[in-house]
C-alpha cells in the first residue's frame, strides 16, 4: 500500500512539474485538452494466457476420445481516455489517462467424455496514465507529426474463473491478479486542425513492461504471476486548444 | 462465418467511398515489395514442447553437444509484397486497402540435438528442423495524411487485417519424424507509417513501415500420419516496403 502511495505521489509530482509551465503566463507554447477513443488487442497481454488454456484444452480433447473443447477468443478492447498536452516549440508534453476493457469476457470450455464441463472465463481491464515527452515535426499551425516516449503508471487486473479446473489438472476455481506498477511506452502521432481551436489526432502507443510477480487473490495465494502490459493502443481523438 | 465477415468487409469498403465521390478526394493504386523479419514469431507448437524440449519454439530448439554437428536454426526471414488502393479525402484524411503476400525465404532450418528418450538416461540424437510460413492478408486502415511541401506526403494510419496463414514444420531424427501443417484465419491489428515522394504530379515512390499484432486460435495439425501437433499462426511483426503509386488526379 505504501509503495502504491509512493508511486502515486511520484507520478503526481512528475505531472505537476510537467503541467506547471502551462499554468504560468509566459504565453509561449500551447495548451490543449482532449478526448480519445480507440482500440487495443489483448489488453494486459492476455493472449499468452489464452494460448496456454487453448493449448491445454485442445491437447485434452486430443488425448481423451469424446471430449469437446471450445477455444477462448483473444479479444479486441475499446479504449477511452482524456489527455492534456503542452506544446513548446518542438517539444510536446502529454499526460493521458486511458481505460481499456473488452466489451465481453473471453469464454471457452472443455467437456470431458463423461459430460463434466469446465467453463473458463477470463476478464481483464487496464487503467494507464502515460506521461510522454516528445518531439514535434510541425508542418502548419497545429498540424504535426510527433514521436515520443515516457513512463506509464498502470493499474492492471486479470481474473480467470473456472467451473471444474480439475479437468485440466488445475486446482483454483478463481485466479485474480491485480497490481499497480510503472512501465514505459513509445508514442507516434499525427494532429490535424479542424477549426482554429479544435484538432483531431491519431496516435499509436506501444506499451512495454511487466509487474513484479503478483499474489493471487483468488482461491489461494498461488500461483503468483506477473502481468505483462506489452501491447499496442490505437487512439483517435479531438483536442481543444486553450489560449494561454 | 469468417467468409461472411470478409464479404461484408469488402462490400462495405466498396460502398463506403460512394457518398464522398462529390467531395474533394483523390485515389491511387500502387504496388510494393519488401521484407518481413521473423514472420510467424517463435513458431512454437505442442510437439516442440512435448518431444523436443523447447517451450519457446524455434528460439529454444537450438542446442548443441560435443560430438554432434549442429547448425543454428535462425528465425525465418521473409519477403513481402502487394498491391494497394488509397484514398485521400480533403487533403488530410486517408484510407487504404491492400492485398499482401508474405513468405519465409531464408533461415528456419538447421540441425540441433535433443534427448530422444526423456525417461531414460540422456540419449542425445541429431535433429533436423525446418520451419516455413506463408501469409496472405488484406489490411484495411484509416488515418491522417499530411503533405509536406509540394512533393512529399507522410501518412499514418491504423486498422486491422483479414489474414490467412500457412505454417509448416518438420523434425527428423533417427528415431522420430514429425511433420506439422497448420492453416488459419485471424484479424490482426495493423499500424502503418508511409512516406511518399512524388516524381510527377500523379506518380510517387513510397516507403512504408507497418506493424501487425495478432494470431490465430490454436490450430490442429492437418497431417495425420504422425503425432498430432497444435500451434497458432502469429502474424505479429514489422514489414518494410518500397513501391510506387499512381494517383488518378493531380496532387
Amino acid at each position: 500500500m505504501k509503495k502504491t502511495l509512493k508511486i502515486y505521489a511520484f507520478t503526481a509530482a512528475l505531472l505537476a512539474g510537467m503541467l506547471l509551465p502551462a499554468s504560468t503566463a509566459f504565453a509561449i507554447g500551447e495548451f490543449s485538452l482532449g478526448f480519445n477513443a480507440g482500440i487495443t488487442y489483448a489488453p494486459n497481454n492476455i493472449d499468452s494466457i489464452i494460448t496456454q488454456y487453448n493449448g491445454a484444452m485442445e491437447i485434452y480433447k486430443q488425448t481423451n476420445a469424446g471430449a469437446k473443447a471450445t477455444q477462448i477468443d483473444v479479444p479486441y478492447a475499446p479504449v477511452v481516455g482524456v489527455n492534456a498536452r503542452y506544446q513548446f516549440n518542438f517539444f510536446l508534453f502529454r499526460l493521458g489517462c486511458h481505460y481499456s476493457r473488452p466489451l465481453f469476457s473471453s469464454k471457452g470450455s472443455v467437456t470431458t467424455p463423461g459430460g463434466v464441463k469446465n467453463s473458463i472465463k477470463i476478464s481483464t481491464y487496464q487503467n494507464s496514465i502515460p506521461a510522454t515527452i516528445g518531439i514535434i515535426m510541425p508542418l502548419r499551425k497545429r498540424t504535426y507529426f510527433y514521436i515520443g516516449g515516457g513512463g506509464t503508471l498502470h493499474q492492471a487486473y486479470i481474473k480467470i474463473k473456472q467451473d471444474n479446473p480439475a479437468v485440466l489438472g488445475l486446482t483454483n476455481n478463481e485466479d485474480v491478479y491485480s497490481g499497480v506498477f510503472v512501465a514505459y511506452h513509445l508514442m507516434l502521432g499525427a494532429e490535424v486542425p479542424l477549426t482554429r481551436k479544435y484538432t483531431i489526432t491519431a496516435e499509436w502507443i506501444h506499451q512495454m513492461g511487466r509487474s513484479l510477480p503478483l499474489d493471487n487473490s483468488g482461491d489461494t495465494a498461488t500461483p503468483r504471476k506477473a502481468i505483462n502490459v506489452q501491447g499496442d493502443i490505437l487512439l483517435f481523438g479531438v483536442n481543444y486548444y486553450i489560449h494561454i | 462465418m469468417k467468409k461472411t465477415r470478409l464479404t461484408l468487409i469488402l462490400v462495405s469498403l466498396c460502398v463506403l467511398p460512394l457518398p464522398l465521390l462529390g467531395a474533394t478526394a483523390n485515389y491511387a493504386v500502387g504496388f510494393y515489395a519488401g521484407i518481413m523479419p521473423s514472420p510467424g514469431g517463435d513458431l512454437n507448437s505442442y510437439v516442440q514442447i512435448a518431444k523436443y524440449n523447447s517451450s519457446n519454439g524455434i528460439d529454444g530448439i537450438n542446442k548443441s553437444l560435443d560430438g554432434f554437428s549442429t547448425s543454428t536454426i535462425n528465425r525465418p526471414f521473409g519477403v513481402t509484397g502487394g498491391v494497394e488502393f488509397k484514398a485521400i479525402f480533403f487533403d488530410y484524411y486517408f484510407a487504404r486497402v491492400a492485398g499482401n503476400y508474405t513468405r519465409s525465404v531464408y533461415g528456419g532450418k538447421g540441425k540441433t540435438v535433443y534427448d530422444s528418450d526423456p525417461g531414460a538416461p540422456f540419449v542425445p540424437e541429431l535433429l533436423t528442423a525446418k520451419y516455413a510460413i506463408t501469409a496472405y492478408d488484406i489490411p484495411i486502415t484509416v488515418g491522417l495524411c499530411i503533405p509536406f511541401w509540394k512533393d512529399v506526403k507522410i501518412s499514418f494510419s491504423c486498422g486491422f487485417a483479414v489474414a490467412y496463414g500457412d505454417y509448416t514444420n518438420s523434425f527428423k531424427s533417427t528415431s522420430n519424424t514429425d511433420k506439422g501443417s497448420f492453416s488459419g484465419w485471424c484479424y490482426p491489428l495493423v499500424l502503418m507509417l508511409q512516406g511518399e515522394y512524388f516524381l510527377t504530379e500523379t506518380v510517387s515512390l513510397s516507403s512504408s513501415l507497418s506493424y501487425y499484432r495478432g494470431s490465430t486460435e490454436i490450430l490442429k495439425d492437418s497431417k495425420k500420419s504422425d503425432t498430432v501437433d497444435f500451434a497458432k499462426i502469429d502474424f505479429s511483426g514489422y514489414r518494410i516496403n518500397f513501391g510506387m503509386a499512381y494517383y488518378f488526379y493531380s496532387i
